[in-house]
């Protein structure tokens, strides 16, 4: 009996899985550096999110996010939206979906860049971020999620 | 799975005062019922204040068997006592969300270890488990 092997198939529909394989491999590695989640601080994770939030992204935000917090035991995630483009209620309701998710795991989601701009249009569009905290800079997202680690952020006595 | 009576009470187990309930990976309709007949119970009976649902064994699960299970959530805060959810992973929750499932005011955890922590007495006034 001839065992297909990876050479013999290479031609053949073998060639196809392979190339699918690559393919996968190399979705994974773009989503992974379209999304650079880093750890801001012990359980913080910070991911700023740049550009379009179509369904396709904000999966794989919310996949990365999850795994990200699973590793490193997140305890907070902050979403910085500063950088994309239209906020509108399709993209509250993704943000939504990864807050919700997140939450499942013990690890709650602050939004921060939310620009007077995107809050008008927000209010305008009667969607609103449910119970997910936003804050308008990351500054303030990290002083509340330090805040709720029980942190406390103070100047030296000297200085 | 048997719906024998004491087949589930061997996930039932009291940590730190904390009555600890895994929720079995095969769990149905019928065995949760079951499963939150025996986590009150077991709660009444050994007059803990803590509860905490385990779902580390669980790989993936049924949206409407997940909310019974959070039910026992809302039932141990009617009898009193703290309660709150751990240990589900990163597929489930993706799959969960996906869904449109709300945690509600149910508080979750990583793991049983942040979970117990999570339902940590309180500091103050001292008080006395049964």
């Amino acid at each position: 009996m001839v065992r297909p092997s990876v050479l013999q198939s290479a031609a053949g529909p073998g060639r196809d899985i392979m190339y699918g394989r690559m393919k996968m491999a190399k979705d994974d590695t773009v989503a992974g550096t379209q999304n650079p989640v880093s750890v801001l601080w012990d359980r913080i994770l910070f991911l700023p999110i740049v550009g379009t939030v179509d369904s396709k992204r904000a999966q794989d935000i919310m996949d990365i996010m999850l795994a990200k917090a699973e590793e490193t035991r997140a305890r907070i995630i902050i979403l910085d939206i500063k950088g994309v483009l239209a906020v509108d209620s399709a993209v509250a309701n993704h943000i939504i979906k990864i807050s919700l998710a997140t939450r499942l795991m013990g690890c709650s989601t602050i939004i921060s860049g939310i620009t007077p701009a995107v809050a008008q249009t927000l209010v305008h569009l009667g969607a609103d971020l449910g119970d997910v905290k936003s804050t308008g800079t990351v500054r303030d997202a990290l002083a509340s999620a330090l805040g709720e680690l029980g942190y406390e952020i103070r100047a030296k006595q000297d200085a | 799975m048997s719906t024998a009576d004491g087949m589930l009470s061997s996930s039932i187990h009291m940590v730190r005062g904390c009555v600890l309930v895994s929720v079995p990976a095969d769990l149905d309709d019928e065995s949760a019922v079951l499963l939150q007949d025996e986590a009150i119970g077991v709660l009444h009976r050994l007059g803990s204040r803590a509860l905490l649902l385990d779902f580390s064994g669980v790989e993936a699960m049924d949206s409407t068997l997940v909310r019974s299970v959070f039910d026992i959530v809302d039932m141990a805060q009617q009898v009193g006592a703290r309660a709150a959810v751990a240990g589900i992973g990163a597929g489930m929750a993706s799959a969960l969300a996906l869904l449109g499932f709300e945690a509600g005011n149910v508080k979750t955890a990583l793991d049983v270890d942040e979970g117990l922590q999570l339902l940590a007495e309180p500091e103050g006034p001292a008080q006395h488990f049964g």
